[in-house]
């Protein structure tokens, strides 16, 4: 490659990372915590166990109350089922003739906005990971930001791409700081590299499938993908209102025979998650069952039957299905990382830490490279990225901590954790950032590692302490979910406080011309301690 | 650097949605089976023209060639439409 090629590709890698960088890290951060989205849920809200043998009989019953007020649920009603997890809510889903999602659930007497639902921990971490917690936008900024991810990973190979099999193992501790960060940095980039690949473009395809369909649909496709996707992704043929009545089967029934079938056909299992009904009622009605299977890369599949008589029509299910349906459960499976069990599990939480790491330390060169050595005032930007880098990553680590104590000690007050986990977050961020602000980045970074490292531990102590009984309880029914997150609070908690000590030992030991140290040659302190000598 | 910046982001998008839409024309039996497999190929290749518009020597070299890629590419799709089932 020409050395003018590689300045380029340079230029293009630092302003992209830049660009995406700070949104990646929170993304990445929150999204290695969210691969334990049931465990954090099970800790944060203790639910009493809805699965009693008649949960689906109940359902049944609901689903035909909510078709008899709200005739638009009759086009098409969605339910979900219990699965395997005991605290699952069960509620049911249709859209009403103005286009709003309702959704009304097992517990509930009447329907309320699907929008509308409550910010348990968990959901609002997963949220943090696919929106920034920012409302409608979000999710569209997100799917911008992997573009530019995978623009900065494309050329973070190319420059690499020359050294990329001589310095592939090299970390070289020793003076030159910068390059101990930057072989750091590209190890971790070439070694996750096909994770990052999987991540930039299923994030890409998750965030922005609706724009991207709409832009298909008008410039190329003239109107026809819009029902041809509805073909590609469901199981269901094309169905008919024929009118008259017809007494439906239950959800229950229609799961156990999809699970039959499913079995018949080749799936390992089959575990019925979501079904929905069209034509509920009438004549023609049919159901459409979703349930996940083990031993594929897209654990969803679908059966679908007639609700009337249960006879199959339509099967897309692991090992028996079309390029489309698995392609697009492969992209599900491929990023939640749900298709190989705990230890994938795992996996996909130690390289989501990694990659945030690799953000990290991508604005960490940055600084490092524009760095004056010789004086112990560094130019405004790199003032400025250090600012940021310790107010927007460290912050969110230390917002996101402070909201896992929150939703520990706030019913203590008799505040329900449903309502504060957003306020709280985001208030914990603001003052990070400000806090940054005040104290410079050499200091605030020590400081704001510590409160984490602080919080962290207290999040699991606490939570062993306050709620002892029930730790005990769920260890002696044999699951270790909520022992797994305080163990995994307290020992984060610990590579904080470590990340927080060798931070201090860099303000106060290292090189002084840098933003990273708390000592000031030109400051007034230091020309007293001059004159004193 | 920003006119190629932007003739990446501009042009590359239409030129890699109507490459897509031309390989799901042109696969031989039926378009439609492959779609879905088809549109994950769209980002990475949206991508790749955008780092590959780099390589240009200037920003008006950049716009150019992707204007003429772009009518090429909409011309191919244009006469598949025509003469090919598709959706």
């Amino acid at each position: 490659m020409k050395a003018s090629t590689l300045r380029t590709f340079t230029t293009v890698h630092t302003w992209t990372g830049l660009l995406a960088g700070f949104a990646l890290f929170i993304a990445f951060y929150a999204g290695a915590l969210t691969m334990f989205h049931e465990e954090i849920d099970a800790w944060a809200v203790p639910r009493t166990d809805m699965a009693r043998a008649d949960t689906m009989d109940r359902a049944h019953a609901m689903l035909a109350d909510i078709v008899a007020k709200h005739p638009a649920a009759r086009e098409q009603i969605g339910v979900t089922y219990p699965a395997d997890h005991p605290s699952h809510e069960v509620a049911a889903y249709w859209m009403e003739k103005n286009g709003e999602w309702k959704t009304q659930s097992l517990g509930e007497t009447a329907a309320r906005d699907s929008e509308d639902h409550e910010h348990g921990l968990a959901d609002f971490v997963y949220e943090l990971h696919y929106d920034l917690g920012i409302p409608v936008v979000g999710i569209y900024l997100m799917g911008v930001v992997s573009v530019i991810y995978g623009l900065a990973l494309l050329t973070g190979l190319l420059i690499h791409l020359p050294n990329l099999v001589r310095e592939l193992f090299a970390l070289r501790p020793g003076h030159n700081l910068k390059r101990l960060w930057q072989d750091a940095h590209n190890v971790i980039g070439i070694l996750s590299l096909p994770f990052h690949i999987i991540f930039a473009i299923t994030g890409a395809l998750l965030c922005l499938t609706l724009v991207m369909l709409v832009a298909f649909n008008t410039a190329i496709f003239d109107g026809k993908l819009m029902p041809a996707f509805e073909r590609m992704t469901s199981a269901l043929p094309a169905t008919q209102d024929k009118g008259g009545t017809a007494v439906m089967l239950s959800p229950a029934e229609l799961g156990a025979r999809a699970r039959q079938a499913a079995l018949a056909a080749g799936a390992a299992n089959f575990e019925p998650d979501y079904m929905r009904y069209v034509h509920y009622g009438r004549q023609g009605a049919a159901a459409e069952v979703r349930g996940t299977s083990t031993k594929t890369l897209g654990e969803y599949g679908m059966v679908s039957l007639d609700a009337a008589s249960g006879k199959v029509l339509g099967m897309q299910l692991s090992g028996a299905r079309d390029a489309n349906h698995a392609t697009y459960s492969a992209i599900f499976g491929l990023h939640f990382g749900n298709f190989g069990g705990l230890p994938l599990r795992w996996l996909y939480f130690v390289l989501g830490l990694a990659g945030a790491f690799l953000f990290y330390s991508g604005n960490l060169l940055y600084i490092e490279s524009r760095r004056k050595r010789r004086q112990a005032d560094q130019p405004l930007k790199v003032r400025a990225m250090a600012t940021a880098t310790v107010g927007v990553c460290i912050g969110a680590c230390f917002a996101i901590s402070t909201t896992f104590l929150a939703n520990l000690l706030g019913p203590l007050w008799g505040a329900s954790p449903t309502a504060i986990v957003q306020p709280v977050c985001f208030t914990a961020f603001a003052a990070a950032i400000l806090w940054t602000f005040w104290r410079l980045p050499a200091r605030a970074a020590v400081e704001l590692l510590w409160a984490t490292a602080f919080i962290s531990v207290a999040v699991g102590v606490l939570d062993a302490t306050i709620h002892g009984e029930r730790l005990l309880r769920t260890l002696g029914e044999g699951r270790f979910a909520v022992l797994g997150v305080d163990v995994v609070a307290i020992a984060m908690g610990v590579g904080f406080a470590w990340l927080g000590f060798a931070t201090r030992r860099r303000a106060i030991e290292g090189d002084p011309c840098s933003v990273w140290s708390s000592r000031r040659p030109g400051s007034e302190r230091a020309a007293r301690e001059l004159q004193e000598a | 650097m920003l006119a190629k910046t932007f003739a990446g982001i501009v042009l590359g998008l239409p030129l890699s949605m109507a490459l897509v839409a031309v390989a799901i024309w042109l696969w031989p039996h039926s378009s439609e089976s492959v779609v879905i497999p088809m549109m994950v190929i769209f980002f990475p290749l949206w991508i790749g023209i955008m780092a590959a518009t780099f390589l240009f020597r200037t920003g008006v070299r950049a716009w150019a060639w992707l204007a003429v890629a772009n009518l090429a590419a909409f011309a191919t799709l244009f006469l598949a439409k025509h003469t090919m089932p598709g959706l």
